[in-house]
């Protein structure tokens, strides 16, 4: 029995031995690691990019990288505005840039700046711009949208500073969008030796690019480190290295920040209810960035429907939802409602449009003029005797839109309509309900609009998907208005902004009235920094938090 | 081969082919865009044609190129393979280095003190869903006392072994409690159930001493169930485990796994699902064989 004793004592004696151990091993690195870095920024985000090969580019965290190691022809400043970023000046009508061709083709003339490099020290020239748009163009690779690419007759470079791009007819956005560019010196051989497999190369995982970082290292899963460019003409970066750090789930990515293993968590990381909780609890120890952007959120009304094709129930649905008390109470008042589709920001915004404020009373006022009458129990039947109950769907697991849906259960409930709620998995409802229209009353999603956004894949009869033009477009209420067809073909092929600024008001002022959708809000883009870190700007209108990372600095 | 027949049409039975749902995420996609798509990835072919592609493709000993991660799915596997089977095996070694004596330890103090608290201890353990553990984990020992990282592998740019220890130490810890609890439970009933046997009384009767018939012949008797477990639990090394690898942002095969099926990358899931398959049928294999080398009874 002494025996067993002195044995258990050992065994104990050895683990708390073990143990101590352990914590001093710990202890002693922790030391070392615990001196901050100020030359070096860590950010957190919660996806991965899947290329940083920017023909093939579609993922938004892609986009957020794209913008260290690459600068454009142009960019949008805080205020939205368009400046020039490697060209000397943005070519328009007024400063000849533009030209009207007699065989109604329009050409625009673009001037590098002198003196650009690749982040190897090769030259960049019109002949990169070139490459790209060749590339984009071959059926051989996989390269996702080639809209703007069709569009262009032809691309041509008189000198090593000059780009001639001759446009097939009139494009809206001929001058105003930029081109994209790739290292011919690097890309080419790749994509000469096996174009069918060039998708495939190297060149997706170890990018050479123009912008004030260039890539160091990428481990698949774990992190991704930029260290500054040479070669780049532009101001000097700060930061030593900016260090992306991949962590999927959005409670380590707190800790992470907590804890200070990350200065700072991307745009991408935490939606703006999670940042906004975040800061309810640790609101003294962060900079908290707020941004309202382009995701408008909305509710599209099956018009096959032929309950919804009464405009006076769509218009009573909105009446009837309580979206400012929605903000108030999901976002902290953080998050704008919607009037149309497009953002405050955008330059053909309408403020004058109708609008919606909660007012039950109209609502039911509406509802009774459209011949639904209250019943006993509450909710509203026709003369057919149907009762008004609708089925709004959405995607499964999206807390927030489950909130939203509970919200307008309740407010609709008081004038009378029974809705149902049937989510589904966000891959089945984009594949399959979405994609064939097959969602019954109401299908809340958001759209992804741009400065640059138009009418016309939305809001024309020829883009609601059919099995005739294979599903094509994202008119997915079915909204058919000749005044709409007509506006929104004709902006795109309108150079003057002002004229498409007037179209495009015009059209928000059929919109408002006729409601193909319910316009629920205007996302905000959120993200949390280090208190010390400077010059971090979220931009709201798609252009990356990265887009000014040359300037990023902690103040000391 | 049947078996990647039926995980290849399983994967063609998941709603929404990865190209359609571009349409609805990017509406400057053409119809033209979305065929030619289709044909490059092989998309448009009806599925038993796109398995005999991929089929042969294999047999050549390329394992296909991930439409998603955009690299060839070997360069993707390897290191997450490595980093599972770090993760996995330290903490399949820290469960057995505790779980095993104190299992041993509780079963010879049946209906102690000691072997109450270790038993609920073990049930706790058992029960405790390892993502919450593994958030409690860090908000206790990365926010609280911020003496360990909060997730990731190394610290960026240090290659000390110790620095990779440091970030063991929770993921380990998280999935191990589980383990632990397992693996002790196991082994107490295992030795409970050797010492109720005949030789067992009969060892004590003819005057051995107590560690000789606990170490010599109850334990060696109450291993060999075991070590069949044990040889059966090889394929959870390499197939890691996802939400431990999630939460502390650790890049292995379990995230690999549920991204590449989530994301229809079809090259991957595939390879990863065969492999593991393939594992797992070597793992019975395996354990049929250490069971005739354990117990003589067998191989007579």
């Amino acid at each position: 029995m002494a025996r067993r004793k002195t044995s258990n004592t050992k065994w104990i004696a050895s683990i708390l031995f073990g143990l101590f151990v352990i914590v001093l091993i710990i202890i002693f690195t922790q030391e070392k690691s615990a001196k901050k870095n100020t030359k070096q920024i860590i950010i957190a985000m919660s996806q991965e990019p899947d290329t940083l090969d920017p023909l093939f580019m579609e993922m938004a965290a892609a986009w957020e990288m794209y913008w260290l190691y690459y600068e454009d022809m142009i960019e949008f400043d805080l205020d939205w505005n368009l400046i020039p970023r490697i060209v000397t000046e943005i070519p328009s009508l007024e400063n000849g840039g533009v030209e009207m061709l007699p065989d109604n083709k329009v050409r625009v003339t673009w001037h590098l700046k002198k003196g650009l490099k690749w982040s190897d020290g090769v030259a960049l020239t019109p002949q990169d711009f070139i490459q790209y748009h060749e590339m984009k163009l071959d059926n051989r690779l996989p390269v996702i949208t080639r809209d703007l690419d069709q569009r262009i007759e032809k691309m041509e470079a008189p000198d090593d500073t000059t780009l001639i791009v001759t446009w097939k007819e009139p494009y809206a956005y001929a001058a105003i969008s930029g081109h994209g560019a790739i290292p011919k010196h690097i890309v080419q051989p790749l994509y000469e030796k096996n174009p069918e497999k060039y998708h495939e190369s190297e060149f997706n995982s170890t990018p050479v690019g123009n912008g004030p970082f260039k890539l160091k290292e990428w481990v698949a899963g774990s992190h991704l480190i930029f260290e500054p460019n040479p070669y780049w003409t532009g101001k000097k970066p700060h930061f030593e290295s900016i260090i992306y750090k991949i962590i999927p789930n959005t409670n380590s990515m707190e800790s992470n920040l907590l804890s200070g293993t990350v200065d700072a968590i991307s745009p991408l990381g935490l939606t703006l209810d999670q940042a906004l909780d975040f800061e309810r609890r640790h609101s003294d120890k962060f900079k908290f960035h707020y941004r309202p952007a382009l995701v408008w959120e909305h509710i599209d009304f099956n018009l096959d429907n032929p309950i919804l094709q009464d405009k006076r129930v769509r218009q009573a649905l909105l009446y009837a939802a309580n979206r400012q008390m929605m903000n108030d109470v999901l976002f902290q008042g953080k998050q704008k409602v919607a009037h149309s589709w497009l953002p405050e920001k955008h330059y053909g915004y309408h403020s004058n449009i109708r609008e919606y404020a909660y007012d039950l009373e109209k609502a039911e006022k509406l509802l009774e003029e459209a011949g639904w009458i209250k019943s006993p129990s509450g909710i509203r039947v026709n003369n057919r005797g149907d009762t008004l109950t609708l089925t709004i769907m959405t995607t499964a697991d999206n807390k927030t839109r489950e909130q939203v849906e509970q919200i307008l259960q309740a407010d609709w409930k008081k004038i009378g309509v029974d809705l149902q709620i049937e989510n589904q998995p966000a891959k089945v409802f984009f594949g399959d309900t979405m994609k064939k229209r097959k969602f019954k009353h109401l299908a809340m999603y958001a759209w992804i609009n741009s400065p640059l956004s138009d009418c016309e894949s939305g809001w024309t009869s020829k883009n609601i998907p059919s099995e005739k033009n294979n599903w094509q477009g994202q008119n997915n209420p079915g909204w058919v208005n000749p005044t709409s067809d007509e506006l929104c073909s004709t902006i795109p092929v309108t150079l003057s902004e002002a004229k498409r600024k007037a179209m495009l008001q015009k059209q928000q002022e059929i919109w408002a009235e006729e409601l193909p959708s319910l316009p629920l809000f205007f996302r905000t883009d959120a993200s949390i920094t280090h208190k010390d870190l400077q010059n971090w700007a979220l931009t709201g209108n798609l252009q990356p938090v990265t887009w000014n990372a040359e300037e990023w600095t902690f103040a000391h | 081969m049947v078996l990647s027949v039926a995980v290849y049409y399983a994967l063609g039975l998941m709603p929404g082919d990865p190209i359609d749902l571009l349409i609805t995420a990017n509406p400057k996609i053409k119809i033209e865009d979305i065929a030619r798509l289709k044909k490059i990835y092989g998309l448009d072919q009806p599925i038993h044609v796109q398995y005999v592609r991929w089929l042969k493709r294999v047999t050549t000993g390329d394992l296909g190129f991930s439409r998603v991660y955009k690299r060839p799915t070997t360069e993707l596997l390897g290191p997450r393979l490595k980093n599972t089977f770090k993760l996995m095996l330290g903490a399949m070694l820290l469960s057995l280095l505790i779980a095993v004596p104190l299992g041993i330890y509780t079963a010879f103090h049946q209906y102690s003190k000691f072997d109450y608290t270790m038993s609920i201890l073990a049930f706790i353990g058992i029960s405790i869903p390892s993502f919450w553990l593994g958030l409690m984990l860090i908000t206790l020992f990365s926010e609280k006392f911020p003496i360990l990282p909060a997730g990731g592998m190394q610290t960026i740019g240090v290659h000390t072994l110790w620095d990779q220890l440091k970030y063991l130490i929770l993921p380990v810890c998280s999935i191990s409690a589980q383990q632990i609890g397992f693996w002790m439970r196991y082994m107490r009933s295992s030795i409970l159930e050797v010492i109720g046997q005949d030789y067992i009384r009969t060892a004590r009767a003819k005057g051995l001493d107590e560690d000789t018939v606990l170490f010599k012949h109850a334990l060696r008797n109450a291993l060999i169930p075991m070590v069949t477990i044990l040889a059966l639990s090889l394929p959870g090394i390499v197939s890691g485990a996802v939400i431990t690898e999630t939460i502390f942002a650790w890049p292995g095969m379990g995230r690999l796994l549920f991204e590449s099926v989530m994301r229809t990358d079809y090259y991957v899931a595939m390879i990863c699902m065969l492999f593991l398959a393939a594992l797992t049928l070597i793992s019975n294999f395996i354990a049929d064989l250490m069971y005739a080398v354990v117990d003589p009874r067998i191989r007579s």
